[in-house]
């Protein structure tokens, strides 16, 4: 069933405000998880499906969220590998977004620590991942991060809290300092 | 310990995208005309290419406009196709679960020297022998671990063993009880835990409802000229049954506990041979063999039972098929070293079967690779106990005793730890009862 020519007016009216209010957001998630061109094609994609599912997407300030949703099953669904995550990483290496205007020493220890960070979120698991991008990079609270996900605001401050301590695990391991994986328990004469 | 708050500090520093000011507005220049271009791609027939500025990075759609449309099409019909199928992924896979109450301390141990289950008890092949089974109740946030007559719960928020009402009848093996117990299973479906024991050809099932505090002992099922039975069960989230694996005829049912009722499974063609090896055993016809181990559990990831029995095998129960790989045994000491009661089971958040035996192994049937882990503890001290998979706090929990002192003589189980894949760590949820 195709729509009429006042439909297709309100439908385009609609997107042009979605679009114009949450393309910087769309693309900073997509940039905060995979690459420049990437992230470009991810947004591009993100507000393609917004497009043809332009009924679907919430007339409020949800719409944020259904688009994060969106961009996340696109980033999944034709990005999210370990090796191209691992390109993030080294893009962002080569090539940092961020605008550092201090001293080129402060610089060059902030690309590290910075490098060492995200190596570390890139070991941790997809899901560890997402809920600290979503609440840290996105600053999302937590109620709406359980929206998104599916789960309490209770059980998102359990997740994030137990993601940031693997992460800092992860970090500590890649530091050289012991990463805890000695057992707490030796059995006497034990293999 | 880790100062989370510095570590969410260190992270936020690192913000690949920190402000939106900050955004290339090429970038977006890039985004707009690409959207633009694709909505009226996808909504009309393609009869004309919109004037592109030259794109800086020779990006597709400015090399060849006809070709790229045609992409863009499908690739638009793709995106909206799998932006469907994911929304559904995501819609059933983030179902909420339990998760514990605030001010819950799930990472520090237990209060010390608690009451909990028994750390002695007899000799395995004596005939008091008690073997413990444990499963996971996800809807309480409690492991439940039966022993013998008696039903221990530990709520792994707080670290606490708890008592419940155990089985109307005793396990142990002696004439007109239920006999051996096989296996302990979560039915989260029916959200009831389901015992199998039973000897010779008779299976005897009982169902407990941890809401209720009830058990339900259910029909007997029989297996008609079976010298012997030996029951593994594995949950199938897809369907809510319980499928039950049968080693010594290689025989496969699906269990419903809402119905009682067993359904036998065609496996197809090759499948698993029988684990038992004929020994000599003069006067006692029933032992005149051996069973070896089997190890089975559901692996969500692939949607597939994996069983390890001297290979891995994977059986798919859609398609009712196996599929053997080949697998370096070295990977797994103490498998097969009955009556370790060594554990495998599906870790979620990890997205791996783990085995540990004489040490973690974990196995990624995406990858059908087995890969030693980091943490290893002795099973001289953990003995026989089982091992679950903990969804709230997304770790592997397994009890363990104080010493090895009294090895084979000495079945320990009130201490506890839990063994996190993701960061190879051993954690003390409680320290076990000393003497």
């Amino acid at each position: 069933m195709g729509m009429s020519v006042v439909d297709e007016a309100v439908a385009e009216e609609r997107f042009r405000r979605i679009y114009a209010a949450y393309e910087r957001q769309v693309y900073a998630y997509c940039l905060r998880r995979i690459d420049r061109d990437q992230a470009i094609d991810c947004t591009a994609d993100t507000f393609l499906v917004a497009w043809r599912r332009i009924s679907d997407v919430p007339a409020d300030d949800t719409a944020l969220r259904w688009l994060y949703r969106t961009a996340n099953h696109v980033i999944g669904d034709r990005y999210r590998s370990r090796a191209r995550s691992r390109a993030l990483v080294d893009a962002l290496k080569a090539n940092p977004t961020t605008d550092y205007s201090a001293e080129p020493e402060t610089v060059v220890v902030r690309r590290e620590a910075d490098t060492a960070v995200l190596d570390a979120l890139d070991r941790l698991r997809p899901a560890d991942q997402e809920v600290l991008r979503l609440a840290v990079w996105e600053e999302l609270p937590h109620r709406e991060i359980g929206e998104l996900l599916g789960c309490s605001a209770h059980a998102v401050d359990q997740r994030v809290h137990r993601a940031a301590k693997r992460l800092g695990r992860q970090l500590r391991t890649r530091a050289g300092v012991a990463s805890g994986v000695t057992p707490r328990f030796d059995a006497p004469g034990g293999e | 310990m880790v100062d989370t708050e510095h570590v969410l500090e260190q992270m936020r520093a690192a913000n690949p995208a920190p402000s939106l000011e900050q955004l290339a507005v090429d970038d977006l220049d890039l985004v707009r005309n690409f959207v633009a271009r694709e909505r009226s791609t996808a909504a009309t027939p393609v009869e004309e290419q919109p004037q592109m500025r030259p794109d800086p990075l020779g990006r597709r759609w400015g090399v060849r406009p006809v070709l790229v449309a045609g992409l863009a099409f499908v690739l638009v019909l793709g995106t909206l196709g799998a932006g469907l199928l994911l929304f559904r992924g995501f819609d059933e896979t983030a179902a909420a679960g339990f998760t514990c109450p605030p001010g819950s301390t799930p990472d520090q141990p237990g209060p010390a020297n608690q009451p909990g289950p028994p750390d002695n008890g007899p000799m395995a092949y004596e005939d008091g022998f008690e073997s413990s089974f444990a499963t996971f109740d996800a809807g309480s946030g409690q492991v439940l671990m039966l022993m013998g007559d008696a039903l221990w719960t530990f709520d792994v928020c707080t670290n606490i063993w708890a008592t419940a009402p155990g089985p109307p009848w005793t396990t142990a093996p002696r004439p007109g009880n239920i006999g051996y117990m096989m296996d302990f299973v979560y039915d989260v479906d029916s959200d009831r835990a389901i015992v199998f024991a039973g000897y010779d050809d008779v299976v005897r099932v009982g169902s407990y409802e941890p809401a209720t505090q009830t058990w339900t002992v259910k029909s007997e099922f029989v297996v008609p000229d079976s010298p012997f039975l030996w029951l593994k069960a594995a949950y199938d989230p897809v369907t809510g049954l319980v499928v039950l694996y049968e080693p010594f005829m290689s025989a496969m049912w699906i269990y419903d506990v809402d119905t009682d009722t067993w359904t036998e499974v065609d496996q197809g063609s090759p499948r698993p041979g029988s684990r038992a090896i004929e020994v000599f055993s003069p006067g006692d016809e029933r032992n005149g063999f051996q069973l070896n181990e089997v190890f089975l559990t559901y692996d969500a990831s692939v949607d597939r039972l994996v069983a390890y029995m001297g290979s891995t095998w994977e059986f798919d129960i859609r398609a009712g098929r196996w599929e053997e790989h080949a697998t370096d045994t070295n990977l797994l000491q103490g498998f097969g070293w009955w009556p370790t009661a060594e554990e495998f089971v599906y870790d979620e958040a990890n997205q791996v079967s783990v085995f540990f035996g004489d040490q973690v192994t974990t196995y990624d049937a995406s990858e059908r690779r087995w890969t030693p882990q980091g943490g290893i503890y002795s099973r001289d001290t953990r003995g026989v106990p089982p091992m679950i998979y903990d969804p709230v706090n997304e770790r592997i929990v397994m009890t363990v005793g104080a010493t090895n002192e009294l090895h084979y003589r000495r079945w320990p189980r009130s201490g506890v730890i839990a063994y996190d894949v993701a960061t190879g760590e051993w954690i003390t949820l409680l320290d076990p009862t000393t003497e």
